[in-house]
């Protein structure tokens, strides 16, 4: 049972000396045994807010470096297209930290209208930091490149949230704040990493999972010629199922997600209103434990942008009587923002079958009905197997 | 910007080096604890008492107290690195329907005619979808 050919040879007696049972009195086995439980108890505390420090500060130094790789892509990138190494480091500099400030809400009157207001400056802004720092760059690598840089600040953002709470802690020594990050860092850094790479699919122009709208609305659309509705919005007339179907989604294939409920709002108002069903199609976050890919259906608009866009197609289907029918394709918040997965990519079949009954559903023949494929349109055409949009209005 | 530099390396590499001189010296510490309670223990001339079992127990916790931190901080340095997913692009045939699947070409986008011909009829292919492929299938079993 023991090992006591060991003891036998006398091997190890020889080097080092001792006696059998020389650290076996049990006075001294008992002190130091205590000693210990001491000093943990006393210590151990310490110890264990030194050791999230420690976490912190390695979680830290990879946010620099995933924060300082997502900036070099956008660097290279833009350098391709006409933008100079230092000036695009410096316009990269101006454009970290970029905020927006929402809107009063105390006085909710127009409330949307201001929110929009501030959001297309925002975004006129990020295309203006983009001019700047690629010149030459063409309107869809101009929205790939806006995209890129739009990761870079939200990166830099984390890492600076990140630095703020644990240089706190160790200056006030207060380990509540080390707590909170320390507890949270591990999806920190998941969304972190998902920004990372999020940066490389724009930067090449791969779809991401939240792309599966307009990949959806581009197959409807097939060969169809399409025209522009709406800022960065193209729409499509189809037959489907006997009814007239308008495709919308936004203008690809570079990263721009349009302002879809304005072209709703359009092809609505245009039509007077003879609109028999509003069909939207829009990638939605997943429970945990729901697979990847799912589809679901609902009542109302589908689509996550902050408000405006929502509102207006809320608006004018209330105002004219005409149900909203929303498909979602279930994803988790990283899958939305990174290449899209497979199993997002073969959902496709299952979505357009569906949106063909509820095309058919609470429908005559002849009847207009919208569908909208919402999202962002990265990597995505308008047509298939045509190079360019058709037309533009 | 000095602020940032200490954040990132100065504690780090600090604590690394102790933890890991910590463990070894436990480890060491441990296993002549070990040593020594097995030698009471098997000693033929003394009735083995609790206190060489004792010893044996204490020396066994610090080994793996020790294991456990080595490995720790070993698993800190090797940041888990996530297996890169290969982007593939679906090309399929504008006549039969036939698809195959292949890198991505960077410039490509879905719906895109890429010029390459169909292996079965010949004729024209697009770009139906770019999606990421994962290296291995990986069993994602739902346990629910
Ligand atoms: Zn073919």
């Amino acid at each position: 049972m023991l090992p006591s050919w060991l003891l036998e040879k006398g091997l190890l007696e020889g080097l080092t000396g001792a006696q059998a049972g020389d650290l076996g009195d049990s006075w001294l086995n008992w002190i130091i045994f205590m000693i210990m439980i001491a000093v943990l108890n006393i210590y151990g505390s310490k110890l264990q807010v030194q050791m999230w420090m420690n976490q912190i500060a390695r979680a830290l130094g990879q946010l620099q470096q995933l924060t300082r790789e997502a900036s070099d892509t956008f660097l290279q990138e833009a350098s391709k297209f006409g933008g100079d190494g230092e000036r695009v480091k410096k316009i990269l500099q101006e454009a970290k930290g970029f905020f927006t400030i929402s809107p009063v809400t105390l006085d909710p009157t127009g409330a949307i209208r201001r929110l929009e207001n501030i959001l297309d400056e925002a975004e006129d802004s990020l295309n203006r930091f983009v001019e700047r720092a690629a010149p030459k760059a063409d309107s869809v690598k101009r929205a790939n490149l806006r995209d890129q840089l739009e990761g870079v600040i939200v990166l830099d953002l984390i890492f600076r949230i990140v630095r703020h709470f644990y240089l706190l802690g160790r200056k006030t020594q207060n380990w509540i704040y080390i707590a909170q990050v320390q507890m949270q860092l591990p999806e920190i850094m998941r969304i972190a990493r998902a920004y990372w790479r999020s940066s490389t699919a724009f930067q090449k122009g791969v779809p991401v999972g939240d792309s599966i709208g307009p990949l959806i609305a581009l197959r409807l659309i097939g060969d169809a010629p399409v025209e522009e509705v709406a800022k960065n919005v193209v729409a499509a007339e189809v037959e489907l199922e006997d009814r007239r179907v308008i495709v919308v989604k936004a203008k690809g294939p570079g990263g721009e997600v349009g302002k879809p409920g304005e072209a709703i709002r359009r092809i609505v108002e245009s039509r007077g209103g003879k609109v028999a069903k509003i069909v939207m199609i829009d990638a939605a976050t997943k429970l945990e434990g729901e697979p990847t890919g799912e589809v679901a259906e609902g009542s109302g608009a589908a689509i996550g942008d902050p408000g405006p866009e929502k509102w207006k197609i809320e608006e004018v289907a209330s105002q004219y009587s005409i149900p909203v029918h929303s498909i979602v394709i279930k994803q988790d918040l990283l899958e939305a923002i990174t290449p899209m997965a497979q199993e997002i990519a073969e959902a496709v079949d299952k979505v357009i079958e569906r949106v063909r009954r509820t095309i058919r559903e609470g429908t005559k023949p002849g009847d207009v009905v919208i569908v909208a494929g919402i999202g962002n349109t990265v990597g995505v055409g308008n047509t298939l197997g045509r190079a360019e949009v058709m037309a533009v209005a | 910007m000095p602020e940032e530099r200490e954040a990132k390396e100065g504690p780090t590499l600090a604590a690394t080096a102790l933890m890991i001189v910590m463990s070894l010296g436990l480890a060491a510490f441990s296993l002549i604890i070990i040593y020594y309670g097995i030698r009471a223990a098997g000693s033929r001339t003394e009735t083995p008492g609790m206190d060489a079992w004792f010893q044996v127990l204490f020396g066994v916790t610090g080994l793996m107290l020790s294991l456990k931190m080595v490995y720790d901080v070993l698993r800190m340095k090797i940041s888990p690195e996530e297996e890169e997913p290969t982007i593939v692009s679906r090309l399929q045939c504008v006549d039969c329907g036939h698809w195959k699947e292949r890198e991505f070409r960077e410039g490509e986008y879905v719906g895109l005619k890429t010029g390459e011909a169909c292996p079965k009829c010949g004729g024209s292919m697009f770009v139906a979808a770019i999606y990421a492929k994962r290296p291995r299938k990986q069993a994602r079993r739902p346990l629910f």
